[in-house]
């Protein structure tokens, strides 16, 4: 059975179970895992969620949904015109908006399914910038208050009030779910791939400089853009309620990314296909709203949650978290994030064609290993950070770098390492910029000079780099370069401290000499960080 | 006026090669330095070479100083402790000639002067010869055969042969037929065998994915064309060596190796390694005909990272 055949499946079978929930009692203990209670569809009527999280607790029902109602008269929301931000995509992937959650964008990389996936995949990186874009067919699902007080509790909310406030706490959060939409979701990613950093940055600029036009000439926008030449243009598309079978004839069907659907195409070499996709997936959206004609195979999204102490319960309003909690949840973010921002370039600078020495080879791979290692146990670890037991956060944050610390053979990262890789130099002789980056941890290096108006264009050609150590600091006390004025192809000139150089400084002065005529060039070299 | 050297000017080559070589008439059986102790636990080392008469395991690490393990310590950290001669460092990898001698390029701290350099294992005592090579000895890995030292321009197709005792210097253009080569062993009959990372895009992706070819080029020969390919070349090689008629290489988390004689339509076969069933690594590989000897990287705590280890595997 295929993953979206199981995700309707699920989506029914939450509609038809919301009964069969009302007479489940309440859970006696706090859930120890959210993983299994975020599934994409677990945004119900009812559902109970910890409001700072905007996520649920448990999938026990605790207040009465029993004349639920969903609208009968459904309407498009987004129409994929412009595109959508983070928060917006969260929304209707039930991945939690609340915006006091420092990076809350981020926060679906912790829930393992497909809308995370989703999300994550969508996300800005060094490397790549995306534009993505909502289709939504809906109509509002929401139910009655019909009094004020506990006799809005279902039987499950009412036995578990009666165990006690912790207990409540614990099961029924401090926020439900009071209404949603119920419909069909097309989300559509367009994610343009950079070579390297450089690249990515100037279109980045240039990007924010400009408008975000519709997903219909996103193509013509991306590949006008003379930034983009060596761009990979990858397209994703995930559907929710509906018949969403049929994107896979549009699309296909990428087992990697957990069930949703991607295409690539470069931008310089087949703008077309790229377009081809798009006009494909703007057709497609206009048959969504006959796939769901009756009521049938419902997506529920965008939760909208009402506090208990409103309905007259009495349990208290939902409060901020600590600041120490929301500083261990921040920690846990921010390292999953610094984790996948190394992995991204250590993977990057492992593909791009450069002569890469055995040692540093070696490193990628067992740092990508670990780093991935650290990202997938932080992930099962800190689960609780983000539910009812977000106040348990400190604590795990110390016994996951307890963890970390104590075995390196999993988890470890070498700073060391990973700055020499990410720091380079460059000199500028005439009007051509010369890179010189790093291909071993030993000294050997390669230039990416310009031979074009793209600095980045011609990689390859071998340098050194002798350092030296004073007061445990290193410091460069030669750099062998290409000749640096290209009379002699082949040939290298050898550059040593000039007179005025400051050795620990970031811009040095050197003064080169070919080995032939041993004319003195005047160059400055200037750390920077790698822009591979 | 623009000068394509190397390529397509043998003839200036050897010229401008004759013009580099400076004082070839006069070596140095240099004083040593103590160089201080260099841990390995945070260090890299380059290339691997056996030597018989001390039975040991040599290398260089990142600080140009010759490093070394007896095979009776393997495995553990290699030691880079050796004495080098006052103000040279080593900026090739190092090689073996199978009598008690290392040979390595070397460089005078702070200056352009290029240096052969010769290590003998038993008396441990450096001799150090002015050369000059027309190219950047960015660690790149060396091979000795029959009195030769035979090194690769990674920035074109030459070939670069040293003639010991002469200290002579020749070329062959457009040896390799694909470059940057990387000369990685011969075999008994002098066959030469090299490789080439081949950076081709996935046309489904658009990815660049990186492959080694390797190559034999048969002995005496010019290269070239003659060269064929030796084993499939959907491999990662990082480091190759020749033992009993077999090549073996390292491979991501693989040994492989393939027979001499073996053509691109071979396929590489993997040589486990029982001693570690799960993932392990190898940077650079070199053999006493018995065991293969290898760089392992290891964590040694959370924040450092090592490849100063070697580790062994029988053949």
């Amino acid at each position: 059975m295929s993953a979206k055949r199981q995700l309707l499946k699920y989506i029914s079978a939450t509609l038809l179970c919301l009964g069969v929930f009302s007479t489940v009692t309440y859970a006696n203990s706090a859930p120890k895992s959210l993983k299994g209670g975020v599934s994409p569809t677990w945004a119900v009527l009812g559902a109970p969620t910890l409001y700072t999280t905007g996520m649920p607790t448990s999938t026990i029902i605790c207040v009465d949904t029993t004349n639920s109602t969903v609208g009968s008269n459904p309407q498009a929301g987004f129409t994929l015109n412009s595109s959508v931000s983070g928060i917006e995509l969260n929304s209707v992937l039930n991945l939690g908006v609340k915006a006091e959650l420092p990076k809350i964008e981020s926060y679906g990389g912790l829930n393992a399914n497909l809308n995370a996936s989703f999300s994550a995949n969508a996300k800005n990186t060094e490397y790549s910038y995306n534009y993505t874009y909502l289709y939504t067919y809906s109509s509002e699902a929401t139910f009655p208050i019909i009094s004020y007080g506990d006799t809005n509790l279902s039987p499950s909310g009412k036995a578990a009030r009666e165990a006690g406030l912790e207990a409540f706490m614990n099961t029924c959060g401090d926020s439900y779910v009071s209404s949603l939409r119920a419909g069909t979701v097309l989300a559509v990613d367009v994610k343009v791939t950079f070579q390297n950093k450089e690249e990515a940055e100037s279109f980045f600029e240039s990007a924010a400089a400009g408008g975000y036009g519709a997903l219909g000439g996103i193509t013509t926008y991306i590949s006008s853009s003379q930034l983009a030449k060596n761009a990979v243009m990858s397209i994703s598309a995930m559907q929710l309620g509906g018949t969403p079978e049929s994107l896979n004839q549009i699309l296909g069907y990428d087992s990697t990314t957990g069930g949703y659907y991607a295409t690539a195409c470069g931008v310089a070499n087949s703008p077309a296909a790229c377009q081809k996709t798009i006009d494909a997936i703007l057709l497609y959206a206009n048959t969504l709203s006959t796939q769901i004609s009756g009521g049938t195979n419902l997506y529920f999204f965008n939760p909208v949650l009402g506090w208990y102490s409103k309905l007259g319960i009495s349990v208290p309003d939902p409060q901020a978290l600590s600041a120490e909690t929301q500083a261990a949840q921040s920690s846990v973010i921010n390292q999953i994030n610094l984790s996948q921002s190394r992995i991204i370039f250590l993977s990057n600078y492992k593909q791009n064609s450069l002569p890469l020495q055995a040692d540093v080879k070696t490193y990628i791979d067992k740092q990508i290993h670990t780093l991935q290692a650290r990202i997938d146990y932080i992930n099962s670890a800190a689960v609780d950070c983000f539910n009812a037991n977000a106040e348990t956060c400190p604590r795990i944050v110390g016994e996951i770098t307890q963890r970390i610390k104590s075995t390196p053979d999993a988890f470890g990262f070498s700073k060391d390492n990973y700055n020499k890789l990410n720091s380079a130099w460059y000199y500028t002789y005439g009007n051509r910029s010369t890179y010189i980056v790093p291909v071993s941890l030993f000294g050997a290096y390669a230039t990416i000079a310009g031979t074009t108006d793209n600095p980045l264009d011609k990689p390859g050609l071998a340098a050194t780099v002798y350092s030296a150590q004073e007061n445990g600091v290193s410091y460069v006390t030669q750099f062998d370069i290409p000749d640096i004025d290209f009379l002699f192809w082949g040939s290298y000139n050898t550059c040593l401290p000039a007179s005025n150089d400051d050795k620990f400084a970031t811009t040095r002065n050197f003064i080169c000499r070919d080995g032939i005529f041993n004319t003195p060039t005047p160059v400055q070299f200037i750390a920077t960080t790698n822009p591979i | 006026m623009k000068i394509k050297f190397n390529q397509s000017s043998s003839l200036l080559s050897v010229l401008l090669i004759a013009a580099l070589v400076t004082g070839c008439n006069g070596s140095d059986n240099s004083s040593s330095s103590n160089s201080s102790t260099q841990s390995t636990s945070n260090t890299s080392i380059s290339g691997l070479a056996y030597d018989a008469v001390t039975n040991s395991v040599f290398s260089v690490n990142n600080f140009g100083t010759l490093c070394s393990i007896s095979v009776s310590k393997v495995p553990g950290d290699i030691s880079c402790n050796i004495a080098m001669p006052v103000n040279i460092v080593i900026t090739s990898q190092v090689v073996s000639d199978g009598s008690g001698n290392i040979y390595a390029l070397g460089k005078q701290v702070g200056s352009n002067v290029g240096y052969l350099m010769q290590y003998k294992t038993q008396d441990q005592t450096w001799t150090t010869t002015q050369i000059q090579l027309p190219y950047l000895a960015a660690f790149n890995k060396i091979l000795y055969r029959a009195n030769k030292l035979y090194l690769s321009d990674p920035n074109d197709g030459t070939l670069y042969t040293i003639t010991l005792g002469a200290n002579t210097v020749a070329s062959i253009t457009n040896y390799f037929i694909e470059s940057p080569a990387v000369v990685e062993d011969f075999d008994t009959s002098g066959n030469l065998y090299f490789s080439h990372q081949t950076n081709n895009l996935d046309s489904a992706t658009f990815r660049t994915v990186l492959a080694t070819t390797a190559y034999v080029v048969p002995a005496g020969s010019a290269g070239g064309n003659l060269a064929s390919q030796f084993g499939v070349g959907n491999v990662n090689i990082n480091d190759m060596a020749y033992v009993n008629n077999k090549i073996y290489a390292c491979a991501d988390s693989n040994f492989i190796y393939s027979p001499t004689g073996s053509t691109a339509a071979n396929n590489w076969q993997v040589l486990t390694n029982q001693a570690k069933p799960t993932y392990f690594s190898c940077d650079y590989l070199t053999t006493d005909s018995a065991n293969l000897y290898y760089v392992e990287a290891i964590w040694v705590d959370e924040n450092t990272f090592s490849n100063g280890y070697i580790n062994k595997v029988a053949v």
